[in-house]
Parts: structure tokens; C-alpha cells; sequence
């Protein structure tokens, strides 16, 4: 299982590294959780990898935001559905 | 027009409102947008017949992402079973991760993301990702599914959904470094080619 306890002066970086996403994403139990921050606070190359991530990840959803449903396509749904008998 | 009944003025509010969510998911699954046109239509038309097996209440984005994720596989039913998942691996892919973003540090990548609008370059970066790593990254990046929920939708473990992520990640952060490379805002590793910007 990914997350598994460790104590604090086994964690390294490699520890991190593994631990990045489920740290990122809030998946991490307490026990290993402290561990990362703590890894974080003592190695700046990998706080500098998460804080990089982390950048990453805010930046993707804002990336897509702007897509738009096409009037033609909304219409065309709306079409399809009203023949099946869509009242709206 | 003629006032919707009440069931339609339910459909209405819960699932063409979400009509945005699954044409994007439809679009992460389908590069092609006439298909992930087709996805849509299908799967509102399915929603609408199984309408009263929606439980009031119940996520209808995520109802809906099911119905669209299961006409996509039928479409190309071949296709997705020869789908090769062999490098889902999370632990590997998250060493590799690990030396991709040094990489990418020790080049100057990380000031890449205060220098210039990066969406164009994840909006290309996300296209350019095979199907089953980009619709897992959209589901849980950019609609907020649970892993969870994704797994559920995906109809995969919850383990094949992290390690998808991973690597969708990485190839993600791969494909930031190529773009701020090849625009010369970050040094060439390979080369040692100086930094424009």
C-alpha cells in the first residue's frame, strides 16, 4: 500500500518523491503526512519540487476554464432530445 | 414553447446544466471534436430515457460522466482492451516524476510558471496524452472527482487511477520543459544552451 507510516529520520527524499501526489492531493494518513512536511521543512530541493508541482496542478483546471459548449452543439443536443420528446 | 413538464424541468436543472463538465470529458476521452461531439449527444440521449433510474439528489455530473465514459468504450470496444497499462506502476512513476521535475529544476523551469501563461502549453500538453491518462487527469484535475469517484467512472481500481495520474503528471510537467525549452525561457540540458528570457 502506498501509504505507509515511516518515521521521520527514515524519510528521504526518495520518500518524497513517492509521496508527492497523495501529499498534494490530501491522501496521506497523519503519520505519514507529518513526515513529508517535516522532509519539506529540512530539504529545500524537494520543497521546490513539491512547491513546483503543486504550481502545476492549481494551473490546469484555470488552463481549461475557458472552454465553451458551442450554441450549435447545445442546439443540436436540444434537438436530439426534444424528438425523443423533451419537453424543454 | 410550451411549459416542460415537471420530470423534464428536473432533467433540465441537474443534467443540461452540466452539459459544459461532459463536453469536457467527452473532448478529454475523443481528441477528435465531431466524436466527442457524437459522445455527447448519445450520452444526454441515454440520460434522458434512463431518467428514472436517477436517484434526486445524486451527482448527476458524475452519472453522466459513467454514461459518457461507457459510450465512448463501446465506440471503440477493440481499442480499449489493447490499451497497454503495463507502466501502471505508481512507484515508478513516481521516481521518474522525481527525476524529471530535478531535471526540470536544474534548468530553470520552475520561474517558467511566474514568466508566462502557461495554459496554452497544458492545454496542448493534455491533448497530446494518450486517452486513458488525459480523461484520469481531467476527471480528477480539472472536474475535482475523488480518486474514488474517478475509479468508479473509469471503471478501474482506485491504485490504477493514482498511478494513471502519475504518469499523466509527469508527462504533464515533461511536456512544460519541452515548451519553455524549445521558447528558449529555460537552458537546454542537453546542450547547455543559455536561457533567452
Amino acid at each position: 500500500m502506498m501509504d505507509t507510516p515511516m518515521m521521520p529520520h527514515e524519510f528521504e527524499c526518495e520518500d518524497a518523491a513517492r509521496q508527492l501526489y497523495d501529499f498534494l492531493d490530501g491522501r496521506l494518513t497523519d503519520a505519514t503526512g507529518t513526515s513529508v512536511e517535516t522532509h519539506l521543512h529540512a530539504c529545500a530541493e524537494c520543497a521546490k519540487h513539491y512547491h513546483f508541482a503543486r504550481e502545476v496542478l492549481a494551473r490546469i483546471p484555470l488552463a481549461l476554464a475557458d472552454e465553451q459548449v458551442s450554441p450549435a452543439l447545445r442546439e443540436r443536443i436540444l434537438t436530439a432530445l426534444r424528438a425523443e420528446g423533451f419537453s424543454g | 414553447m410550451s411549459t416542460p413538464t415537471p420530470r423534464d424541468a428536473a432533467f433540465d436543472e441537474a443534467v443540461l446544466a452540466a452539459l459544459p463538465h461532459v463536453v469536457r470529458f467527452a473532448r478529454s476521452m475523443a481528441r477528435d471534436e465531431a466524436l466527442a461531439d457524437d459522445i455527447v449527444q448519445e450520452t444526454y440521449l441515454r440520460a434522458y430515457r434512463a431518467w428514472e433510474t436517477f436517484r434526486p439528489g445524486a451527482d448527476a455530473r458524475r452519472w453522466l460522466f459513467t454514461i459518457a465514459r461507457n459510450v465512448f468504450l463501446r465506440g471503440r470496444e477493440r481499442e480499449a482492451r489493447a490499451v497497454d497499462t503495463s507502466g501502471d506502476d505508481a512507484e515508478l512513476e513516481s521516481l521518474a516524476a522525481t527525476s524529471g521535475i530535478a531535471d526540470a529544476q536544474r534548468d530553470g523551469i520552475d520561474a517558467l510558471l511566474d514568466r508566462i501563461d502557461v495554459a496554452p502549453a497544458i492545454r496542448r500538453a493534455l491533448e497530446a496524452l494518450p486517452e486513458v491518462y488525459r480523461s484520469t487527469a481531467v476527471l480528477v484535475d480539472v472536474e475535482g472527482a475523488s480518486y474514488d469517484e474517478a475509479a468508479e467512472i473509469l471503471g478501474i481500481p482506485v491504485g490504477t487511477v493514482r498511478s494513471r495520474l502519475f504518469r499523466a503528471r509527469r508527462l504533464l510537467q515533461e511536456s512544460l520543459f519541452t515548451y519553455a525549452r524549445d521558447a528558449g525561457i529555460v537552458r537546454d540540458a542537453g546542450t547547455g544552451r543559455e536561457a533567452n528570457g
